[in-house]
Parts: C-alpha cells; structure tokens; sequence
C-alpha cells in the first residue's frame, strides 16, 4: 500500500522514503516501548490473548461442559482438590424387636472395612431396643463424613446423636455406634430396619482448584480462561465490525458532505445521546440472547463512536493537498477514499479501538451480569461475577474475585496500551 | 435560630423514638403484592398480606389445618348441602356488621372479577347456590358431594357488600378496602411500602403490633443487609448461602419451615414434536418424553439428594411425590426415586435412544430458592446419561406466561416449576398439575405438560367426591401412586423456608409460605 505521508515541505520526498533507515512502524514501535507502563500493560495483554486462545488446551478442565462439572465440588474454597468419588456403603440394619438377635455383615473391597456385627435386646418393660454394631477393623483413624441413620419406625428416636430439623435422618458419631438405645412412644412389635449411610470424605486427588469452584462445582481458573476468551473474542469482534461499519460511514459523511452527511451526523448524534447500557439492555431484550446477539449488540451501540472520529478525521484529511491532487488526476472516488483518504485515517481510529475494545468487553461484562446475553451454562466473566455475588456475605470470595481481578486486568493492560498508541500516533502530543 | 433548631432536633428524635417502639414491625418480602384487592389474584405475595385485611371463614393454621373464622361451626347437613354459622358481633372496619350478605357478595365478586391473572373461581366453581337462612345462618348447595367445600372457602377473602361496584383500582387506593381481619389498611405504594394498622376491636383480640410495614425488597443480598442494618425486624426467603453465617449472628434469630411447596419437572409428554428436543445433529425428532421410560430415565438421572445438599446447601427435602410426609392426601408407598445413572442410560437404550437426544431446560430465575442454580444441576446431571441439556432462564414475568402457553401446549419441552398446595392436602396440586386439561372444570388448567391418563383422572374424579376423610386420603394416595408411576411429573425437592427476625422476635414457620405479623412471637 502506498502510504500518502502528510509531512512538512522540507522532508524528503515519499519515493525517496526507501532509503531512510528506519521505517515508520519501527519508529512507532520503538517509541511505543520507551515508556515502562505500556511495556507491562502489552506484556500482560499478550500473555491474556495467549491465555484465552490456547484455553482449550491448557484450561484443566472444560468448563462449558457439562458432563465435565461435579456438582459434589460445588463452591470448594481455593487450592482444594478434585477427587475420586469417595467410598460409600449404606448398611440396611435389620431388626427383629421381639427377641434378641445378632447379625453379619461381609464388605468387599469398596471400603476399608471387613465386616461389622449387629446384636440388638429388647428392653424388659419399655418399648425400647438395645443395640451396638461393632465394625473390623474399627473406623478410627479413617476420615468419614457424619454418619447418618435413617428410615427409623414412626415415633422412634435414638438416644445418640441428633436429629436433622426438618429431615428424617439422624446423625451420629462411629463411637456411639458400640451401644445406642431406640425407644418408641409406640409399641416395638413389627420387624424395622434402619438404614445407615457410611461414607468417606474424599477419595484420591484427580486435580487441584487453584482457584477454587463455583456453585455448580466448574473450576474457576478454567472458567475465568474460557470467560477470557469469550470476553476478547467478543470485544474484538464485535468492535472490528463497528470499527467498519463507523469508518466508512464516517468517511463517507467527510467525503460527500451536504444532505449524506446531515442524516448521518444526526443518526450519530441520536444514538450518542442514548446511554450505551440502556441501548444495548433493549436491544438483547428484543434480540434475545446468545454470543451473537450480545456481538450485534455491541455493534450497534459502538459504531457511531467509530463514525464520529473517522469524521472529523476525515474533514481535516480531505482539505490536505494530497486529496486534492489526487482528485485532480481523476482517479475514482472509491480510490480516493480508501487508498488515499482512508490510510491516513487511520491512526486516531486505532487508538478509539483499543479504547473501545476495552469498553465493550466491560459492557458484555456488565450485560452478563445483569443477567442478559450469554447461556448461564457458559459463562462469560461478567457471569461468573455475578453468580459470585450472591456467595460473598457467607465469606466464598473467591467465586466473585478472581473473575473481578482478570477482567479489571485486561481492561487496565488494554487501556494501557491504548494510551501509549495514542501518544505515540498523534504527532500533536509528542514532546 | 440555635435554640429552635436544637428543639426540632429533640422534637425528631422523640418521633423517631417512639416509631422504633417494640410494637411496630417492617416486614421486607421479596415480592411486591400485584393487586390490593383480595380476589384479584391467587398467588401466596397477595394473599399472605390481604388475608390480614380481610377475615375467611375458616382460617388456616400455621400447619394449614382448619380453625374456625367468620364461621364457628359447620358440616354437611345433606350429600350436597353445608351448613355455615356464623359468629355474632363481628364488624368491619367502619363498623358496620358482618352477616351473611357480605359472604354471598363475596362469593359472588370471586368470578367477575376483570383481568385476574390467576383466579379464585376454581374454589367457588363447585357452589351450586347460597341459601341465606337467617343473618347467621348460610346454606351451600354444591354440584354433587364437595367434601373440599370448607377448604376451598377458607381460601377466600370475604369483603364488605357496602361497596357493591368497587374496582380492583379501588382497592389499591384504599376507599373500598374495608375488611374485618386484624389489621387495618392505612396506604399502599406499589414498589415501595404497604402500611397496616391494628384492628382493636378485632374478634380474636387486639393483635399485637399497633403498625405493620411490609416492604418489598427483591435482591436476597438487599434484604438480608437491610435485616442486618436494622432496617426492618422481619424478612422472609433467607437465601441458603447465607444461613450459615448468619446462624452464628448474636442478632439475628432464624428459623426454618418445611413448606407445601413441591419443585419439579414439568415434562411435554403428549406432543409429537416438542419444540426443544432434537437428535444429537440438531434435527426435529419424534418427542422421546412420550415414552414413560424415558421420563423415567430422566427421573432416575436425578440425584436428588446432591440437589439437595450441594445446590441448597441441605436446606429442602428430595421428593419423590407431590406434598411433603404429614399431609393429608400423601402417600406412604412412594420412595424418593433412587439416583441411578446406569439405569437412566439402559432404560434409554432400551427405549432406542442409546446415544440420547438434545434437550433444553428452561426454568425461571427470581422465583423459587436456587432456581437458576437447580435448573443447571439438572442439566449437569442429563448430560452426565448422554442427554445433552441446554439450559435457559429468565424473569418470572416472562417465564410463566411462556411455560403455561396457550391451548396448544407450553412453549417449553421441560421446565423447572414449583407448586405450593393452597388447601394443604393433596387434590390442589393434582388437580391443577396432573388431570388431564379441561377448561370447563377448570381441572389441569397449570398441566403445563399435558400429561392425561385415565384411571388417573378416574382416581382423583372419585376422590374428590369422597366425603369420608380416610377414603378420600386412600383415593388421593392412589391417584398420586399412578401419576408418579407414569412420570407425569418430576418432582425433585420440597422448599424449606427460613425466615430472618432480629433478636427478641421469633418467627413460627407456615407451611404456605406466607409471612404474617400474627406468626411473629416477641420473647
């Protein structure tokens, strides 16, 4: 592409450009990096466009899929860690209340234990049974959840352990277990059975949380790699094609002037004059919601931004002698405007980009934390916030914050970034 | 100036001093009233507060048992007669006293009551004719024997027929809300407050807090703050994030109630193409949830006790019937369906799906505790058998009219709904959920699935013709056998409900959800 140079008189002449050592992208280049703060902010913007492509394949987890996700690791706190399913053995307790009696039981390899021995007595006079199950080897030492007793007859209650409020289960502790009392207000005459529930607290560690899991058990670390993704794809997307859309219109309102550029000017004005969020929230309630939409969305609201600067760029390029040179060649219009007009446009709609990149990947942020835009099973950062929130009184920061740090990361290094190419493009602020 | 000001100063200070007086109570809800006019719409936001306003014939405890109201006593005194008697001396709140008139204009009012989103004429559909005997006395001819006639009518709020023309506008103003139940209406403005105060004459005694304040705060994260700022003394749907740490608050008193109110699954189960079930490739396929055996799977794919103890934190109950143990009408055969996920995917098979299918659950995401969050469990747990479920959800404003649809069936292929019995025994949600649709009858008209069976239909027919108590408990425990058999729903869990109070009151628990001064205790 030939570049049209808008240089003092004094500079040599563009054809003779080749010859200079320096090109201008490397000069842009070099004095882009004099200034350590950029540096940091591009060095952390790429390693997050690296993160978010390669999530796929680095991402320990695919947090999009379900059949992925336990349920089971819901809200684990940071550093805690995916297991096998632990062991778990439910021991139907059969007794006959009427007599004394004593029963086995066999376990195979599903649990550390071998076997256990039940022997009940009824209570002389009460109606009441005596009763004490002894495991081999004991459970001391193995680390079990409290274990639970259910299915006692109607008005039964034990003498150990306690009642859940509202359930029917008991819980109680293994050492109780060697002798316990059930006791009826009701006559013990019919067989029952008790049923307890034995189970391990873990299994054998598949995978570390660094991160910790949301309240649907999704790894946040992959979730936020994944939400990355979703944020700067949808932020570069949906910025580029409003970048386009706005370019040319606002070129073309330059260019043309008169009756073209009133209306557009005045659509620009319309829609500049509405709040973004209140725009965007209308139009996903009419669109309804899905990436894509939360995308044309976005287009939608950003493009007059777009248009606007190209404008006003473009009104102070086409009154420059290389535009009116080249019309006086008779070239086309079409040529004019994009291989004459358009290039030397470019560089303050490079840094509304960037700004705006970082713009949009906040508003889908904010959007998906209103809840409207993306599918609750994919969620995007914003979503992930969000679900967060609700967690952060009983003290689960980490479903909220980690998400919170990664999106005020990408907006400070892209915002950083913008704000060094700003400098670096416009000739005006250079010291 | 110095002066006068300092005495404003002291002057606020006392006004606001005595407003803070132990005798007055703020009650923050998470659902604002739609209307102020007690027949305008069923739904537990409306009726917890107009039932305050406005007295019923027969009350219902905190466990939905019936107590004497407006009547003291009654009984049938034919197979299709009742007879009511009414207390003596009761007023109104200007006054005037109230007879048997106001109940037959009440009754009356229930159906023509304009634009009722949700209407009270199923419990006054069965009334043949009133028969006014003398000012106390009331007759009931009903179409066949009704032995759920005292039910249906302790449902129904009974208004003074001084003002015979007064608009559901009316109401909500003020002018013609004038009841005879312990609290007066003092104003209302929507979204941000609805003022009562006590009723001193009431016929139960003066109630014990001289004004109520209900406030409606919808974010859960809104109200509890507010409770813990001391904003308000009362808030109901503690989230069950929350409990744990507000549990170990030396301020704050909660307590917690098993609730009538059943979650579960409404499945498209008469369609032959339902519009969110697809094969693996996307394409419209035959309605699989036609075959009870995928329904089936579907039911035994859910672990229900996980729901239970991850998503609600331990705070509900799993279900495997329409109404929590200790209701009247429930079942003692019917197990919680056990998780068992192989099972789910060789009942597939054997029904021809060995790959599954596509399916999307959708749900609301304001309505019930969690929902958002169960709907997704779900779907974690359909996908988990090869059923591979999207999820969507969305406002209840929206959802509801989406789910119920129209006369061609809901718009949904599986949705996530809850139903809390209004009469506190079993027929409310059989008849509503599980009959086969009839517009007439107004039975099954929230059969969002249109599950249709016959000797369900025939069971529930019987029982609800069935005067003896012990009969009727049997036929509904049989009718609710057959409807778990077919899968005609899924239910997952029973909503627990907690309540928050600031230290010194305690709340007691409602099986129906309400949240009400009167079941407010001062220690």
């Amino acid at each position: 592409m030939t570049s049209v140079e808008t240089t003092p008189i004094d500079v040599p002449l563009p054809d003779q450009k080749a010859a200079k050592p320096v090109s201008p992208a490397v000069q842009i280049a070099r004095e882009f990096l004099e200034s350590p703060l950029a540096v940091v902010g591009l060095a952390i913007l790429l390693i997050i466009i690296l993160v978010a492509v390669f999530a796929p394949w680095i991402a320990p987890q695919n947090p999009y899929d379900l059949s992925e996700i336990r349920l089971e690791d819901s809200r684990q706190p940071p550093g805690s860690q995916r297991t096998t399913a632990p062991w778990e053995i439910d021991l139907d307790l059969a007794v006959d209340p009427s007599a004394e009696g004593r029963s086995e039981f066999t376990f195979g390899e599903e649990a550390p234990i071998e076997s256990a021995v039940l022997t009940w007595t009824p209570v002389a006079g009460e109606n009441a049974v005596t009763m004490s199950l002894i495991f081999n080897p004991t459970l001391e030492g193995i680390p079990l959840e409290p274990l639970r007793i259910d299915d006692l007859p109607r008005r039964a209650e034990l003498d150990i352990g306690e009642k859940h409020n509202f359930r029917s289960f008991w819980t109680v502790e293994v050492a109780e277990l060697a002798e316990f009392t059930l006791s009826s207000s009701r006559p013990l005459d019919r067989p029952f059975e008790l049923e307890l529930a034995i189970k391990a607290t873990e299994g054998e560690a598949l995978m570390t949380y660094w991160l910790g899991t949301d309240g649907q058990g999704r790894d946040m670390l992959s979730a936020i790699m994944y939400g990355l993704r979703t944020s700067l794809a949808v932020g570069v997307v949906s910025c580029f094609f409003a970048m386009v859309i706005g370019l040319s219109l606002g070129m073309t309102a330059a260019f043309f002037g008169g009756r073209i550029e009133t209306i557009i000017m005045r659509i620009v004005d319309l829609q500049l004059s509405f709040p973004t969020i209140l725009v965007a929230l209308m139009l996903l309630a009419i669109l309804g919601s899905g990436v894509e939409k939360v995308m044309l969305a976005l287009i939608i609201v950003q493009w007059a931004y777009f248009a606007r600067t190209a404008r006003s760029v473009a009104l102070v390029e086409r009154s420059k002698e290389y535009v009116e040179a080249a019309q006086c060649l008779a070239l086309s219009k079409a040529r004019v405007i994009f291989r004459h007009l358009l290039p030397n446009c470019l560089p303050p709609i490079i840094v509304v980009a960037t700004v705006q990149v970082a713009n949009a990947i906040a508003l889908e942020a904010t959007l998906s934390f209103l809840g409207i835009g993306l599918p609750v099973t994919e969620p995007s950062l914003g979503l992930l916030i969000s679900n967060g929130f609700e967690f952060m009184l009983s003290g689960r920061y980490w479903i909220s914050m980690y998400p919170g740090l990664a999106l005020l990361l990408t907006i400070i290094a892209i915002n950083l970034v913008g704000d060094r190419l700003r400098d670096t493009l416009n000739p005006r602020l250079r010291r | 100036m110095w002066k006068s000001l300092s005495t404003a100063t002291f002057a606020v200070g006392l006004v606001v001093g005595a407003m803070a007086h132990a005798e007055d109570i703020t009650i923050a809800v998470a659902s604002e009233v739609t209307a102020m006019d007690p027949h305008y719409h069923n739904t537990g936001n409306n009726n917890q507060i107009v039932g305050l306003i406005y007295d019923r014939m027969l009350h219902q405890d905190s466990n939905q048992q019936l107590e004497p109201g407006l009547a003291v006593e009654w009984g049938p005194i034919a197979d299709d007669v009742w007879e009511f008697k009414l207390r003596e001396g009761v007023t109104f709140h200007d006054g005037s006293p109230l007879t048997a008139e106001d109940i037959v204009f009440s009754y009356e009012r229930v159906p023509n009551v304009p634009n009722s989103p949700s209407s009270f004429a199923t419990y006054t559909a069965g009334i043949a004719e009133i028969i006014v005997v003398d000012d106390y006395t009331i007759q009931f001819r009903t179409n066949g024997p009704y032995p759920l006639l005292p039910i249906d009518l302790s449902t129904i709020q009974i208004v003074s027929s001084e003002n015979p023309d007064a608009t559901t506008e009316d109401y909500n103003a003020g002018s013609a809300s004038i009841g005879s139940g312990p609290y007066k209406f003092v104003s209302y403005t929507p979204g941000e407050s609805i003022v009562l105060e006590a009723n001193k004459d009431y016929w139960g005694g003066a109630p014990q807090f001289d004004t109520v304040t209900y406030r409606p705060i919808s974010s859960d994260a809104a109200r509890v703050a507010a409770l813990l700022a001391g904003d308000v003394d009362v808030i109901s749907g503690v989230p069950t994030s929350d409990i744990a740490t507000l549990e170990d608050n030396p301020n704050i008193v909660l307590s917690q109630g098993v609730s009538n109110r059943v979650i579960y699954l409404h499945i498209d189960s008469r369609r032959v193409y339902s519009p969110f079930v697809t094969d693996n490739d996307g394409n419209q396929m035959f309605n699989p949830l036609q075959d009870v055996n995928v329904r089936k799977a579907i039911s035994m794919a859910i672990d229900r006790d996980t729901i239970v103890e991850e998503v609600m934190e331990g705070i509900a109950i799993p279900a495997g019937q329409v109404l929590p143990e200790g209701f009247f009408g429930v079942s003692d055969n019917i197990e919680v369906p056990e998780y068992d996920p192989e099972g789910a995917r060789a009942l597939l098979a054997e029904a021809g799906y060995p790959d599954g299918f596509k399916l999307t659950i959708h749900g609301p995401n304001d309505r019930y505790i969690n929902d958002e969050q169960i709907a997704q469990a779900i779907a974690q747990m359909l996908t988990r058998v090869g059923i591979e479920t999207a999820v969507e959800t969305m406002p209840r404003s929206v959802y509801f009219g989406r789910a119920t649809g129209d006369e061609n069936g809901s718009e949904f292929s599986l949705m996530l709904v809850g139903w809390g019995s209004g009469t506190g025994e079993a027929s409310s949600p059989l008849r509503a959920l599980l009959h086969t649709r009839n517009d007439e009858t107004g039975l099954g008209r929230t059969n969002r699935g249109r599950y249709s069976s016959a000797p369900f239909d025939a069971t529930l027919q019987m029982a609800l013709n069935t005067v003896d108590d012990n009969m009727r408990a049997a036929l509904l425990a049989r009718a609710t056998e057959i409807a778990m058999r077919e899968v005609g729903l899924i239910p997952t869990h029973f909503q627990v409900n907690t309540w928050g109070t600031r230290t010194g009151l305690r709340y007691i628990p409602r099986t129906d959800e309400y949240t009400r001064p009167t079941n407010v205790v001062i220690e």
